[in-house]
């Protein structure tokens, strides 16, 4: 897969700064630290948001 | 002794046949009513046939997809039914799990749960499987559990099982393309994601979709993916449009054939946009389809029709008959699910822009009308669904659909109500309580009313060839259902003008 576009970040980054960095790349890795319940409820608001994006999401600990 | 590096399965309401009818297969979206558990399970879902390793003589198709997948890709792995994983866990690295509705979060179970403030048992019998203690021991010494199918957005929903339960992986979307990468990097002990949704982008191909191997439930068989009407409550439509060949098609009829599946149910979102013209079907691709299918299997079905497509082939080229005559035996019907959703043109607007398409969706309760119609004369049944409590929707679209259910009334034909979870409320535990409103409760009546009217000339046919026992504990249950509707006046029918009228009022 090419330019996946790789974030960093923990439990506390904004959902609506996420979705603004993410909007305009459709392939994305979030690399998230911390509450592992918060990581999945990121990624229930960003998959609603964008049906279409692939996005992966790997939980650091 | 056999092994396997990958177990895939699912719990019991998923791996039956169902007797072999495939709406059968819906009881296991309810709770149990007017019976025991047990019994229900076994109406719902009886526990399949399996070989000596104890691999099932049918499996959901889409398992069998992904079982295709990691075979074409050399890796060990295997559909094992539920009651025999145990003796393959102490050695399998990784245990693959789909399921449609494993929470019993969407519909039509999330409506009965609201209904009767029971837990259906699809989700129970789910949880059991879950809980299994050799499932809690495999984890224990380092089993990759990893969970897809068209219900995976649900675990991001439930946080505390994920955890629990030690899910290392959610895949949502098509997953034959990257499970292979997936699988190898659980067995070669690397770090695995905890959530893939899968795009657009990373869709398969057509050449990149495996063809199953073994026997799918019921003979079931897909034709296409994707759909292009663009409906806002369906994650089908974000899919692009792939074809099935014709020769794609016949290997999997012949696997399912040689394997003693004697029927076959055609399955694509709108089986009629099979080889279409954007929304307009054509006559040759169709009728080679059917010809095809009925090359193989006695009896032939079709997941879905869409209502206007039923309506666009048959004024244009008499298809629906054409392909009713191809697909049906003498004196039988033949079963379809179709989205009528609505009868508020506004609301269709609103929601469905495209639905009705190439008619105009001002005309969308006259198309419904016809197509059912249409499909009365062919002897195709329709169970045709309902969306109520779609955001936006008004009393005067709810007396809207009254309307049309009344009208559809001499159509032989069952029509279900949806009943429409609003995402957000699932944050709430108890969602459940959330009550349907008078007008839906009314909408809900009226479809019960139009059910029962046609419900004994449908079982008659469709359980012609179940056994007995299933045949007279449904007889029972009708009449049940029957008995209850008539104790609470159901069949009192009211007027729509003074319903409407009345309903007015009260908001």
């Amino acid at each position: 897969m090419s330019n996946v576009f790789i974030i960093r970040a923990d439990e506390n980054i904004s959902f609506n700064y996420v979705s603004e960095l993410i909007k305009d790349h459709k392939h994305v890795q979030i690399i998230m630290k911390g509450d592992e319940s918060k990581a999945l409820e990121l990624l229930r608001f960003l998959t609603e948001l964008y049906p279409s994006k692939s996005i992966t999401l790997i939980i650091e600990r | 002794m056999t092994s396997f590096d990958v177990i895939i399965t699912s719990d019991r309401t998923m791996m039956s046949n169902h007797h072999g009818k495939e709406f059968l297969g819906f009881a296991a979206t309810g709770p149990p009513i007017f019976m025991p558990e047990w019994f229900w399970m076994w109406l719902a879902a009886p526990k399949m046939k399996v070989d000596k390793l104890g691999r099932p003589w049918q499996a959901p198709y889409g398992l069998r997809k992904i079982e295709a997948a990691l075979q074409d890709s050399g890796i060990n792995a295997a559909i094992i039914d539920p009651d025999h994983i145990k003796k393959y866990l102490n050695d399998a690295k990784v245990l693959a799990i789909g399921h449609h509705d494993y929470f019993a979060l969407g519909p039509p179970s999330s409506e009965w749960w609201v209904l009767t403030g029971k837990e259906p048992i699809n989700a129970r019998s789910f949880r059991k499987f879950m809980e299994k203690p050799e499932i809690r021991k495999a984890k224990e010494h380092g089993l990759k559990i990893i969970v897809g199918g068209p219900a995976a957005w649900q675990w991001l929903w439930k946080p505390e099982l994920v955890k629990n339960w030690g899910i290392d992986t959610i895949v949502e979307g098509e997953s034959e393309k990257i499970i292979v990468k997936l699988v190898e990097k659980a067995l070669n002990g690397e770090k695995l994601p905890k959530y893939i949704h899968v795009g657009v982008d990373e869709v398969p191909s057509l050449e990149e979709i495996p063809l199953i191997k073994h026997a799918s439930v019921n003979g079931l068989i897909e034709i296409m993916r994707g759909c292009p009407r663009g409906c806002k409550f369906c994650s089908v439509t974000l899919k692009p449009l792939r074809f099935y060949t014709l020769d794609m098609i016949e290997r999997e009829l012949q696997v399912n054939v040689r394997e003693g599946v004697k029927g076959c149910i055609l399955h694509s979102d709108d089986v009629l946009l099979y080889g279409a013209d954007g929304i307009k079907p054509k006559p040759e691709p169709l009728i080679k389809l059917h010809e095809l299918a009925k090359k193989y299997c006695n009896s032939l079905g079709w997941s879905h029709f869409s209502l206007s497509a039923v309506k666009y082939a048959e004024d244009n080229y008499k298809l629906i008959t054409k392909i009713a005559e191809i697909a049906l035996n003498e004196n039988n019907y033949g079963g379809v699910e179709v989205g009528i959703e609505t009868g508020s043109p506004v609301l269709a607007r609103k929601i469905m822009p495209a639905k009705a398409a190439p008619y105009k969706t001002d005309e969308w309760p006259n198309i419904v009308k016809d197509a059912f119609g249409i499909l009365h004369d062919a002897r195709i049944v329709p169970a045709g669904t309902l969306i109520i409590g779609m955001p936006g929707e008004t009393p005067d679209d709810i007396m809207k659909t009254i309307e049309l259910v009344d009208d559809l009334k001499d159509y032989r034909s069952l029509i279900v109500p949806m009943y429409f979870v609003p995402m957000g409320v699932l944050k709430n535990n108890e969602w459940y309580k959330a009550r349907p409103t008078e007008e839906q409760l009314e909408l809900m009546k009226a479809c019960l009313r139009h059910d029962l009217r046609w419900i004994d000339d449908l079982a008659k046919w469709y359980m012609k060839n179940t056994n007995i026992i299933t045949k007279v504990m449904l007889k029972i249950l009708i009449s049940l259902i029957r008995k209850t509707a008539s104790r609470y006046n159901l069949f009192e029918r009211m007027h729509v003008a003074e319903a409407k009228e009345e309903l007015i009022v009260k908001a």
